[in-house]
């Protein structure tokens, strides 16, 4: 099956005012199948939202190339192929004009389309917030009438109304209250399935992740360290960077393993040499020769899942002990 | 006698549209060393009232109503703004979600910490400059020295958080309040702060009000938790049994809508319908009501009292028993002979 998206050797580097190069996503190569969705996870500066705005050709690529079934895809693309690709992020009031009525938000993409009556667009703008949620007649209020939740399911609606195939979602959940972020997740999936969308989905709650994507990739400063179905990802993380990051989210009903990490990450304006990760790794003394430090070790693919690490492609032991955590009791 | 007790707090905004009530009937004990955590989501006056307590509430538009809040024993609503601030530079340490608001950006760190120790421990400028780097140090940071001199946006989001943490703690507070101290960060950095939070508390014993959104959080490190909702706690106890048995309604359907690592996913998360209410428009009955799944004509009309279930089935010795406390008319009877079974 040939690939909806498919993303080879994206980088993008900016220019500091230092003057220094900031690699700020370096080499990331992924593909999404039509339908599928693929979740982004990293820490803040692992370059997680500048890869997804560099497909929505928000950003212009250093280097690389994005491909939409097959052909090339950016801001030199038709309106009528940008169409197929729609964005939400993770603040909707920004992304709803203030002063005109959420439904005008809703088919504004329609009208700058130029296809249609004003008529039919009205008629697909309710249908896609019928499809939110949402009860049509909320067309007609103002983005600050309406609560974070309602505002997010509009945003989610402005994205359908043109019948995307992708839609990258860039931490939609993350400014929601607990128990309007559950309403929202299941709403993606059910979106998802019933109209056949593929998500590429940025978030840094990887909860959330595992709710809605059944691919995970994880970055590192710039670079994808492991990719695995999320059967796989989840149960026995491979990369000793996502076996940190898996321990140290909080769980109801499992110890928190406190400081997972030694260290804070390095800044993306001087990252370390050899893997990235290295100074923060728990696990570095048990590759010889200091190679951890001194050679960038290869993203390694083996079937659906891949792994950057140099404790060996496939030879690093599945770490559930990290997953279960340690050393906390209730003070 | 607990190093705090708050009883009765009720808090209100004078708005455009008349005055709302942010706050009410607003009562925790805490011990010296212990942790107690305040939950709720945004509106649910977490935030309102841990900043009442501190005083640090700007009034107008604020106006706490009634209430007092003992701090060992003395009830700072009454104090004087010298005293108060005395109380606020030694003995309440406070850390914001976002540090950047809570650092002087034209100031250096080292000049921040220090101000502390030369205003309120009456130290002289080189042992405030020594002390200083030490509780940069005793917060992780590298190189403590050269970080004095740096300025706040010269520090990642990470770092500027552990040197609020530094300055709260400098002169060894009884009590922290803490007001989503890592939501803005990643999940190691949170995970490293809460460990250096737990070694602060094993060594000095200070207590820790830790006031977040975040339940799953707050099961792993708080001993007891306040569920609010609308202003008001609806029901608190030991955190442990609060999340093995959720008695109110509202804690039960939050706890069963966080998303998980490991929960099925053969089934749609769990949902609360609808969004938190509107305070300026605050319903006659149990503010929940409207979103409850059990909620009966009666819930509409009376707004239930908090009271005590059961005491706590598990008291350690010479701990004091908090009994397990719960606002709802429908299940005062029923969940109250659940919990007890």
């Amino acid at each position: 099956m040939s690939a909806l998206l498919t993303v080879e050797n994206l980088c993008v580097r900016f220019a500091s005012r230092e003057g220094r190069t900031v690699h700020a996503v370096e080499g990331v190569s992924f593909s999404i199948p039509s339908g599928g969705a693929l979740g982004l996870v990293g820490e803040s500066g692992s370059g997680k939202s500048t890869t997804a705005r560099a497909i929505a050709g928000l950003q212009a690529p250093s280097e690389g190339r994005v491909l939409l079934d097959g052909e090339p895809f950016g801001r030199q693309s038709a309106r009528s192929a940008r169409a197929r690709v729609q964005l939400v992020f993770q603040d909707a009031q920004g992304s709803l004009d203030p002063r005109r009525p959420v439904g005008w938000s809703v088919e504004e993409p329609l009208a700058l389309q130029g296809s249609g009556t004003a008529k039919s667009h009205r008629a697909r703008a309710f249908a896609a917030l019928d499809a939110c949620g949402l009860d049509p007649r909320l067309s007609l209020r103002y983005p600050h009438e309406l609560s974070g939740g309602q505002r997010q399911r509009v945003a989610i609606a402005r994205a359908l109304v043109s019948e995307p195939q992708l839609v990258i979602l860039d931490e939609p959940t993350s400014a929601l209250d607990v128990s309007v972020r559950a309403q929202i997740v299941n709403l993606l999936c059910d979106l998802r399935q019933r109209f056949g969308l593929a998500y590429l989905f940025v978030s840094h709650d990887l909860a959330v992740v595992r709710r809605v994507c059944e691919d995970v990739a994880v970055m590192y400063l710039g670079r994808i360290v492991e990719r695995a179905p999320r059967s796989e990802l989840f149960a026995s993380p491979r990369h000793p960077y996502t076996q940190a990051l898996l321990a140290a989210v909080p769980e109801i009903g499992r110890d928190l393993a406190l400081a997972p990490l030694a260290l804070d990450p390095a800044s993306p304006l001087a990252p370390p040499s050899g893997c990235a990760f290295h100074p923060r790794c728990p696990r570095r003394s048990e590759v010889p020769a200091q190679r951890c430090s001194l050679e960038l070790p290869l993203l390694q693919t083996h079937g659906d899942a891949a792994l950057s690490c140099h404790l060996a492609a496939g030879s690093v032991p599945p770490a559930r002990s990290a997953a279960q955590g340690s050393g906390a009791s209730r003070g | 006698m607990s190093l705090l007790e708050v009883r009765n707090l009720r808090v209100s905004f004078a708005t455009p549209h008349g005055s709302v009530q942010a706050v009410e009937n607003f009562g925790v004990s805490i011990d010296a060393g212990e942790t107690v955590a305040l939950v709720g989501e945004s509106g649910s006056g977490k935030s309102v009232s841990a900043l009442a307590i501190a005083r640090l509430l700007p009034t107008p538009p604020s106006r706490i109503e009634t209430g007092e809040v003992l701090f060992e024993g003395r009830d700072l609503l009454a104090l004087g703004e010298r005293e108060l601030r005395r109380v606020r530079g030694k003995e309440l340490g406070l850390v914001f979600q976002d540090p950047t608001s809570s650092l002087h950006p034209l100031m250096t760190i080292g000049e921040q910490l220090e101000e502390a120790l030369l205003v309120h421990e009456r130290m002289p400028r080189a042992s405030a400059r020594q002390r200083a780097e030490w509780a940069l140090a005793e917060v992780g940071i590298a190189d403590p020295r050269a970080r004095l001199s740096a300025f706040p946006h010269q520090l990642s989001g990470g770092m500027r958080q552990r040197a609020l943490i530094a300055m709260a703690l400098l002169t060894r507070p009884k009590l922290l309040i803490a007001d989503e101290p890592t939501t803005a960060l990643d999940v190691t950095i949170q995970a490293s702060l809460f460990a250096l939070l737990r070694k602060v508390q094993r060594e000095h014993g200070t207590a820790l009000l830790l006031i977040t959104h975040d339940l799953a959080l707050v099961s792993t490190f708080a001993r007891r938790t306040l569920v609010m909702y609308a202003g008001a706690v609806v029901e608190s106890g030991l955190t442990s049994e609060l999340v093995a048995r959720p008695a109110h309604p509202y804690t039960r359907a939050l706890l069963r809508s966080v998303p998980s690592l490991s929960t099925s996913l053969d089934h749609a998360l769990p949902v609360i319908p609808g969004a938190p209410p509107d305070p300026s428009h605050p319903a006659l009955g149990c503010a929940f009501a409207p979103r409850c799944e059990f909620a009966l004509s009666a819930c509409h009309q009376r707004r239930p009292a908090l009271v005590a279930l059961s005491t706590s089935a598990s008291g350690e010795a010479g701990v004091r028993v908090h009994s397990r406390r719960v606002a709802c008319t429908e299940s005062e009877r029923t969940l109250a002979a659940e919990v007890n079974s």
